[in-house]
């Protein structure tokens, strides 16, 4: 989805925005979708006695504040969160739209397994772009830590697959994820030492970042001693099961109060899905729909991946980083620029400096809206944690659901 | 803090690939052929993985296995295998994870429910 175009004909409506004057329609020049503002909690184990509805109502909050928007501006609110099996609250939208004060606002939740939180983002720039909506609120949450114990968890979540073959034969998300990187060293040379090397780097980004679940000091040989999930990955090769929420506000910046602030604008969407299970795949360590998915954001946004300066890679687990960076196209060899320190915090094209999924966390549907408010925070340089060297003009943010499954990419460009 | 248990007891119903697991409960492989292309394909899906022909017929395989890739984990093992006759490739559990070896036979394990699971053969052993 290309977001900044000509439109043709009546493509968008004049709507009513809740309380706050009107959408314009889709018509005219230089159409623009904008992160106005955005906020998260911390990702963590909760311990606290707070409830994700809580932790909702704060990202929500922040992001107004971020955003200097009143409650009163949203018009709409996308919900991202994977399962209900986690909150025990089916109708999740409808729920969080009564806690945050937004009723009377359209509601949706979205859902597509890791995706869930990105591609609520896609849905809310749609609206936007659309003119269906002023001022979209994307609020993704998980509480995928404390709610249910992990073997539960385990058992959910190896029904993100076929449910119907890999679901009963009782395969968790490791085992698939260790399959397929196999398939992956096999044909690129990457070594576990490579894979270590993501699961340390992350993990140290994530010690400058305040909201971090992981901010661990560790080393190779850490890695190579932790406990064994499914061979090859041990366990500080797996992102953590987190609570937390996060939100995003998308809108035009003909709709937004002039702060005086640089923003980032959503340049360019793309998404694509793969074969579920692995064993139909033509190549079962190569993400197929990932390559799709950032062939048509990066379309969409008129670029080539070699303008993109930093970017935030779904790295569920280590090896799942130097898949995703093949496939995202970041890297003509990425065992090579791997082992050369291009992805390094101070290296060409930093990737993953709020640490990822592996040294943020991932709170499943709260993961894809953090990583697009990491990215667009890093582009101002304003991330509360490591930020590029350099201010880069454009991010990339990718996201997956299932193995890479359904796939989600964004072009985020500084204004 | 509020405690709620919750027990599910799901019936699936399983539709046009109902031969698929019936015959799984028997410990045979039955397959799905392309009408369009040939294509075998195991475990079936409804659709062909090469042409996309909707046009599906059942055909039985051996039940032998190629093991492609293994993963261990501290209690079993799985693997991604290619059963003979077949395009596309499976995974599945291993029901006998202390053994090593590349071949395998398809097998009713009462720890995989409806899942896929193989017996590996043990090397020098007779035929799988
Ligand atoms: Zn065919």
């Amino acid at each position: 989805m290309r977001t900044e175009f000509v439109a043709v004909g009546s493509h968008g409506t004049v709507l009513s925005a809740g309380g706050s004057g009107r959408c314009r329609n889709g018509k005219g020049v230089g159409m623009k979708v904008l992160v106005a503002g955005g906020a998260m909690t911390p990702f963590n184990r909760r311990k606290d006695g707070s409830s994700w509805r809580d932790w909702c109502r704060d990202a929500f909050v922040g992001a107004l504040t971020d955003a200097a928007l009143e409650r009163s501006a949203i018009d709409a609110l996308v919900v991202a969160s994977e399962s209900d099996f986690f909150t025990l609250q089916l109708n999740p939208a409808s729920m969080i739209a009564d806690t945050l004060g937004l009723v009377g606002c359209r509601s949706c939740r979205v859902e597509g397994g890791g995706a869930s939180g990105h591609l609520a983002v896609h849905a809310g720039t749609a609206m936007v772009l659309s003119g269906q909506a002023c001022r979209v609120a994307a609020v993704g949450v998980e509480a995928s830590a404390t709610h249910l114990d992990g073997k539960t968890v385990g058992i959910l979540l190896s029904h993100s697959f076929d449910s119907w073959t890999d679901g009963f034969t009782g395969v968790s998300s490791t085992s698939i994820y260790a399959l397929s990187a196999m398939a992956f060293m096999e044909r690129t040379g990457a070594t576990v030492n490579d894979l270590a090397a993501v699961a340390v780097r992350n993990r140290q980004n994530a010690r400058a970042n305040p909201n971090a679940h992981l901010p661990l000091d560790i080393r190779e040989e850490d890695v190579a001693a932790s406990p064994v999930v499914s061979s090859p990955y041990r366990r500080l090769d797996c992102s953590p099961l987190s609570d937390g929420a996060a939100c995003v506000i998308l809108s035009r910046p003909e709709d937004l109060p002039n702060t005086g602030r640089a923003r980032v604008r959503i340049s360019g969407t793309g998404a694509a899905s793969d074969r579920v299970r692995l064993g139909d795949r033509a190549d079962p360590g190569r993400f197929r729909a990932k390559e799709s998915a950032a062939r048509r954001a990066l379309a969409a946004a008129g670029i080539t991946a070699e303008a993109i300066g930093v970017a935030e890679v779904y790295d569920s687990y280590s090896g799942a980083q130097l898949q995703a960076l093949e496939a995202l196209g970041l890297t003509s060899d990425v065992v090579a620029d791997e082992r050369a320190g291009r992805f390094a915090s101070r290296g060409e094209l930093p990737v993953n400096l709020s640490g990822g999924l592996l040294g943020q966390g991932a709170p499943v549907g709260a993961t894809g809206v953090a990583q697009v408010l990491a990215t667009a925070q890093q582009l101002l340089g304003s991330f509360p944690g490591l930020n590029p060297r350099w201010g880069p003009k454009y991010g990339l943010v990718d996201s997956h659901g299932g193995i890479a499954t359904t796939c989600a990419v964004s072009v985020l460009e500084v204004q | 803090m509020t405690t709620r248990r919750l027990t599910l007891e799901h019936s699936l119903p399983k539709g046009r690939l109902n031969p698929y697991f019936e015959a799984l409960a028997q410990g045979t492989a039955l397959a799905e052929c392309c009408g369009s292309c040939d294509r075998v394909q195991f475990p079936p899906g409804g659709i062909c993985g090469q042409c996309g022909a909707a046009d599906l017929a059942w055909t039985s395989l051996s039940g032998t296995a190629v093991v492609i890739h293994r993963t261990d984990t501290p209690d079993r093992a799985f693997a991604l295998v290619r059963f003979e006759g077949a395009r596309n490739s499976a995974v599945v559990a291993i029901a006998n994870p202390d053994v090593r070896s590349n071949r395998g036979r398809l097998v009713i394990s009462p720890t995989c429910a409806q899942g896929l699971a193989i017996e590996l053969k043990c090397k020098g052993s007779g035929d799988v």
